[in-house]
């Protein structure tokens, strides 16, 4: 099979034609960076580094410190090294990576300026014919014998109606046209090639100078953005949910600052972010805050005094005594039982809200004051003390800090899953009822200086995709003179890509140029024009489709 | 069937008028039946105008355009290419390409049969963008006239072969009996394998005879004479090699817009860069480059019509990788 391949692949190569120069030679380009081929083979070698850079993202993440301890463990002490040497954790910010789209960039350069010319020149301009043999060398030819002189004007104007334009020479004895339709094409490729150049260009300056980073931050808090003049202040943050209490969208009101001015203002949502002065803040996501809460329900429990004890008790254990049972009557505010024991309480209620900022009075208790110190979404007792075991709401805690005549006088923890289990050491104690989570917005900044000419890139490469392959390149040349048999026609057409679909459209213009003929031929009285087929190498459908010999 | 949704039902209703369409393109290539070519169309636009109510009714049922699940987008992809292959049935006039399209939308529609169903009734945020229809559906109509040339590509290669074999075969069963020069070159193969002997200077007639043992057969130039005839059932191959680059070139403007520069854009205004590298992402570049490839190659003189037929293969095959990629691969596009 190899042996038939290069058989044939030998035979089809266009034989002594000498290779054109290239234009670069000059400055001592050599012609290898000139040709498709290289750049076809740094289009393969990109092609294989994209797909092992995703691969090694999924198979050998390297997102945090966590990863990279995981990673080193796994491999082998040499291979971790080289890992890092090639930058293979983050593949497409690699330094080798960052040059093979350098490299195709040049040669992008050198094949579109090699080919520029030569495409607009063809495209603006058409070489006539001016022997029939070759005008019969091409894919759809024809002539018509005993043809009036006129039928020369009369063709070019049909194909001028059609808006083919082009080259027509009238010379003594002879005549001859070069026409084309959709000539434009033909710089639809070197368009192509200089928009995808100003891509890849635009990704690698944006690469490499453009800044990008994560900020979270919730309502009423203000972030400077690095490296910048600016500052972001979120002043509010919504969820929007739909019925069935699916996110629909978050949103955030935001203001971008300029030491204490105030430069932008909006609400930007996902899809819809701020752009200023060259920065762009997307909201990106949204989380809960796990060291704050939006707002927080305390109940105010006074604290019992067990006469038999001399001391205070916990009213929680009151409640469980044989005693306390009736204390399942409602009495007091909020049906407390423990006010149905007949002991005094003072219960009310709390309600902190947004930012837990203190202190708050607490009511009952004349001169004291509380407020919230630390914060737990999900309290976990770690080796070195309290911490946020995951960052979600499972459960909530609160240490807080009571304060008499301004000076903090004790320290007492809650827990919205607990209540009852609030204890300390004052005549209270607060528990909390609840608790909802604290919110904070996430935005991606960035900066982008390479994306003018990203949207240049998209206009010129969608132009030059449309140019070559929406708009069909298609030639008519044709040549009259006297020949052995009266005065003679030639015509001839072609179309680069599409030979078929452009042969019943040659064929509807003989027909034309048979009917043209036929009425020539009334006018003036004239021997019988023939018209013949003078390419064989036509398919037979299509050829069917052409009209028959004589006129 | 009774719990059914309706765009549910439609849509396997359309895979049976799918599937007799498959049937009937089937008996077209054998008989090559006027008639049954009809039929076989018609159960093919049948099952478009089905498919086509269905995609509408999931929208309306949906809310938003149907194309945000796997299930959806293997369904719209099979769409586009029905759609693809009844541009090209225009454009050409030649039922036969359905007998190779046809496989490739029952196996399009077989892959969307297996996928979760549910309408996805809340799009995420980041999908509530016009961007959506855009990069979606023109993807989809790019790889729908990729599925097309696939398809039209395996005819070409199967033409080829057939070619090959009619065209002159030596079959050298003997290496001390090759008195040519050009036998010579086919001994180098032997062992009963098939080989096509041809001369590389010259393209003309020759025929070459062995002493005892070889069978030689006649061989002639390939291009010049077999490429504008339609050798049995399938159309020539130069036809073959149009409709081919023709169903490409109406996939890759429209894949590159789509998937790629309308893509970018979306990112941009949602994500905040035009190219993460994203599995998809890279998938869709690696698609992208495969056509690129194939279509420099045509303009090669130096690439046979052959190389360029693979490499169209290759494309589409590279396109299902990449979509069934996303079942297991992270990033943006996979919405878990």
């Amino acid at each position: 099979m190899q042996q038939d391949s290069k058989a044939s692949d030998s035979r089809a190569k266009p034989t002594s034609a000498p290779r054109p120069k290239s234009r670069w030679r000059r400055f001592w380009v050599p012609r290898w960076l000139v040709s498709m081929k290289f750049a076809i083979w740094i289009a393969v070698a990109l092609a294989v580094a994209s797909v092992a850079g995703v691969l090694l993202q999924e198979f050998f993440p390297m997102r945090s410190a966590a990863d990279a301890e995981a990673l080193r463990a796994r491999l082998p002490d040499p291979v971790f090294r080289a890992f890092g040497l090639l930058q293979l954790h983050d593949v497409f910010r690699a330094f080798w990576f960052r040059g093979l789209l350098g490299l195709l960039a040049v040669s992008l350069i050198f094949c579109s300026s090699q080919r520029f010319r030569s495409a607009f020149k063809q495209a603006m301009t058409l070489r006539p014919f001016r022997e029939p043999q070759a005008l019969q060398s091409l894919p759809h030819s024809a002539v018509v014998y005993h043809a009036s002189p006129e039928l020369f004007d009369a063709v070019v104007g049909r194909l001028r109606r059609r808006f083919y334009f082009g080259t027509i020479e009238l010379q003594e004895g002879q005549k001859v046209a070069a026409l084309h339709q959709g000539g434009l094409a033909r710089t639809g490729p070197v368009l192509l090639h200089l928009g995808i150049l100003a891509l890849v260009l635009g990704g690698l300056v944006s690469s490499w100078v453009g800044r990008r980073h994560f900020v979270e931050i919730g309502p009423g808090q203000t972030v400077a953005l690095e490296d910048s003049r600016f500052a972001l202040r979120v002043d509010d943050f919504q969820i929007e949910k739909n019925g069935a209490g699916q996110v629909k969208q978050y949103r955030s009101k935001v203001a971008l600052l300029e030491g204490d001015r105030e430069v932008a203002r909006r609400e930007i949502s996902v899809n819809s972010p701020l752009r200023h002065a060259g920065y762009n803040i997307y909201q990106a996501s949204y989380a809960f805050d796990p060291t704050r809460a939006s707002s927080l329900t305390f109940v105010v429990r006074p604290r019992v005094v067990d006469p038999n004890t001399s001391g205070t008790t916990d009213p929680a254990a009151a409640h469980a005594s044989p005693v306390s049972q009736h204390a399942h009557t409602a009495a007091g505010v909020g049906g407390d039982p423990h006010a149905a024991c007949g002991m005094e309480s003072a219960l009310q209620s709390v309600v902190v809200q947004s930012g837990m900022e203190g202190p708050f009075a607490v009511p009952g208790y004349t001169g004291y004051e509380f407020h919230v110190t630390d914060f737990f979404g999900h309290l976990m007792l770690g080796p070195k003390g309290p911490v946020n075991a995951k960052r979600d709401f499972d459960n909530p805690a609160a240490r807080i800090e009571v304060l008499k005549g301004g000076k903090p006088v004790a320290h007492q923890w809650a827990f919205a899953k607990f209540p009852a289990h609030s204890r300390g050491e004052l005549p209270f104690t607060l528990e909390m009822h609840d608790a909802q989570p604290a919110l904070t917005s996430g935005f991606e900044i960035n900066t982008n200086p390479g994306a003018p000419l990203v949207w240049f890139g998209f206009a010129l490469s969608t132009l030059g995709l449309v140019l070559a392959f929406l708009v069909q390149h298609r030639c008519v040349f044709m040549l009259a003179r006297p020949s052995e048999r009266g005065w003679s026609l030639w015509i001839a057409g072609r179309s680069d890509h599409e030979r078929y679909a452009f042969a019943g459209e040659f064929a509807r213009l003989l027909r034309q140029v048979k009917a043209e003929a036929q009425q020539l031929r009334r006018q003036a009285s004239a021997p019988r024009p023939a018209l013949e087929h003078t390419n064989p190498n036509i398919e037979r459908a299509s050829r069917e489709a052409l009209v028959t010999p004589y006129v | 069937m009774s719990g059914t949704s309706i765009d549910v039902r439609l849509f396997w209703y359309a895979f049976l008028a799918y599937l007799a369409a498959f049937g009937a393109f089937a008996l077209y290539g054998a008989t090559r039946g006027r008639r049954v070519g009809w039929a076989a169309n018609a159960a093919l636009t049948t099952g478009f105008l089905l498919h086509s109510a269905g995609i509408a009714w999931r929208w309306h049922l949906a809310g938003h355009w149907p194309m945000t699940n796997m299930f959806e987008y293997a369904s719209l992809l099979s769409w586009m290419a029905v759609i693809s292959y009844l541009y090209i049935a225009v454009k050409y006039r030649r039922n036969i390409v359905g007998v190779f399209v046809a496989p490739v939308v029952v196996a399009l529609m077989t892959c969307a049969s297996l996928l979760p169903k549910e309408i996805s009734q809340q799009l995420v945020p980041a999908l509530q963008s016009y961007w959506l229809a855009i990069h979606v559906s023109l993807a989809a109509l790019g790889e729908g006239a990729f599925a097309v040339a696939f398809a039209v590509s395996v005819m070409y290669l199967v033409q080829e072969m057939r070619h090959r074999r009619r065209s002159g075969t030596v079959v050298a069963l003997h290496a001390d009996a090759v008195p040519t020069k050009a036998m010579q070159q086919a001994a180098a193969t032997v062992g009963g394998s098939t080989v096509e002997v041809l001369d590389a200077d010259t393209e003309h007639f020759f025929d070459a005879a062995a002493n005892g043992g070889g069978i030689t057969g006649s061989t002639r130039s390939r291009r010049h004479h077999d490429e504008n005839e339609r050798t049995g059932r399938l159309p020539s191959l130069r036809l073959l090699d149009e409709i081919n680059y023709r169903a490409v070139a109406v996939g890759y403007p429209l894949y590159t817009i789509g998937a790629l520069f309308a893509g970018a854009i979306w990112a941009y205004n949602a994500w905040g860069s035009f190219w993460s590298w994203d599995p998809k992402e890279v998938g869709a570049l690696i698609i992208w480059l495969f056509y690129t490839a194939y279509l420099h190659a045509r303009m090669q003189r130096q690439w046979s019509e052959r190389r360029a037929a693979w490499l169209s293969v290759a494309g589409f095959s590279m396109t299902i990788l990449s979509f069934l990629g996303n079942l297991w691969l992270g990033g943006n596009h996979a919405y878990k």
